[in-house]
C-alpha cells in the first residue's frame, strides 16, 4: 500500500516523539528545580544537562531519520 | 513546493576510482579552515598571547579543562582526539549553515538533479562523515581500554557481565548512536531551516539560523564529551588507581 507512506512517515515521528518530550520534560524540570533550590549550581547544571538531553533527544531523531526514509519514497 | 529528501549525498566528481561527494569537500573545507587558523595562530607565538593566539589558547584551554576534570591525570593524554572531534564538528557544522552551501539538496530540485548537486553541502549531514569519526572513536577507546587493562582484560569485559555478551551490545550501540544522533541533528536542522524558508521567508528563517547556531555546538560538544566519558570509562575500570588519581587532583 504505497499511498499509506506518508501516514507511516507521520506516524513514526508523532509516536517516536512522545517518549523523548517526557524525558526532556522531567529532566528540564529537575534541573529547573535544583536551580531554584541552589542558583549558584546553575554552571555545575548546564553541562550535564546538556548531554542528558541528547540521549533523550537523540530517539527522537531516530525517528526522525525513518521519517524522511520513508517520506523519501513517496 | 516539492521536497525531496535524499539522504545520499551526491557525487560531485571523481578522482581516479573515488567518488569525491559534496559533504566530503565540506569536510575538507572546514579541515583546511582549521589548519589554516591554527597556522596563522601558531606562526609568531608569544610568552603573553594577543589576538589570534589568545582565541586558539582559549578554545583548547577550554576543552582541556573538561578532560582533567572528568578524566583527572589522564584527562590531558584524551586531549587530541575529544579536541579535534569538537573543533572539526563545530566548524563544519557553523560553515553548514553560511549562504554558498546547499541546505540539503532538495532545495533547487529542478537545477540540480542526477548526479549534478550542488558543489557543497553541510558535512555532517552526510552519515559517512559521521559515522566514521565514530569508527575512530571506537577502535581509540578500545586501544586505550586494552591498554590500560590488558587484552585479556578487554575479553573478558566484552563476554563476560552479569548478563554476558550485554556489554558487547552496548559498545557497538555507542558509536551507532553518536553517529546517528549528530546526523540526524544537522540533517533535521537543514530541513528545518529549508521548510523554514519556504514557508516564511525573509526575517523568521534567521532566527532558525541562529538556533542552528547553537545546536551545532552543541553537538560538537556531546560528540566531544561522551567520547572523554568513554574514554574515561575505558581507563577506570578495574582497580583502584584512578581514585587515587582523582583525590590527589
Amino acid at each position: 500500500m504505497p499511498e499509506m507512506t506518508p501516514l507511516a512517515a507521520g506516524l513514526a515521528i508523532g509516536l517516536g516523539a512522545i517518549g523523548p518530550g517526557i524525558g526532556v520534560g522531567l529532566g528540564v524540570a529537575k534541573a529547573m528545580e535544583a536551580i531554584g533550590r541552589n542558583p549558584e549550581a546553575t554552571g555545575t547544571l548546564f553541562l550535564p544537562l546538556i548531554i542528558g538531553l541528547a540521549f533523550a533527544e537523540a530517539i527522537a531523531i531516530y525517528s526522525l531519520i525513518i521519517a524522511f526514509l520513508l517520506f523519501g519514497k513517496v | 513546493m516539492e521536497i525531496n529528501v535524499d539522504l545520499l549525498a551526491p557525487v560531485v566528481f571523481y578522482l581516479g576510482p573515488f567518488p569525491v561527494t559534496n559533504t566530503i569537500l565540506a569536510a575538507w573545507l572546514a579541515i583546511a579552515v582549521l589548519i589554516i587558523v591554527t597556522f596563522l595562530a601558531t606562526r609568531k607565538m608569544t610568552l603573553v598571547p594577543g589576538g589570534l593566539q589568545n582565541f586558539v589558547e582559549f578554545a583548547v584551554e577550554g576543552m582541556l579543562s573538561p578532560c582533567e576534570q572528568f578524566a583527572g591525570a589522564r584527562g590531558r593524554s584524551f586531549l587530541p582526539l575529544v579536541a579535534t572531534l569538537f573543533f572539526f564538528i563545530v566548524v563544519a557544522n557553523w560553515m553548514g549553515i553560511l549562504p554558498f552551501y546547499a541546505e540539503g539538496d532538495w532545495v533547487h530540485p529542478v537545477e540540480w538533479t542526477a548526479g549534478h548537486g550542488p558543489p557543497l553541502r553541510s558535512a555532517n549531514s552526510d552519515l559517512n562523515v559521521t559515522a566514521a569519526m565514530a569508527a575512530i572513536e571506537l577502535f581509540w577507546v578500545h586501544a586505550v581500554f586494552i591498554r590500560s587493562n590488558g587484552l585479556w582484560g578487554w575479553i573478558k569485559h566484552l563476554t563476560w557481565g552479569p548478563p554476558p555478551v550485554l556489554e558487547l551490545i552496548s559498545e557497538i550501540a555507542r558509536p551507532l548512536s553518536l553517529a546517528l544522533r549528530l546526523f540526524g541533528n544537522i540533517l533535521a536542522g537543514e530541513v528545518l531551516l529549508l521548510v523554514m524558508g519556504s514557508l516564511v521567508p525573509p526575517l523568521v528563517p534567521v532566527l532558525f539560523m541562529g538556533f542552528e547556531l547553537f545546536v551545532g555546538i552543541v553537538q560538537a560538544l556531546i560528540f566531544a564529551m561522551l567520547t572523554l566519558a568513554f574514554l574515561s570509562l575505558a581507563t577506570a575500570h578495574h582497580g583502584g588507581e584512578e581514585e587515587q588519581h582523582g583525590a590527589a587532583h
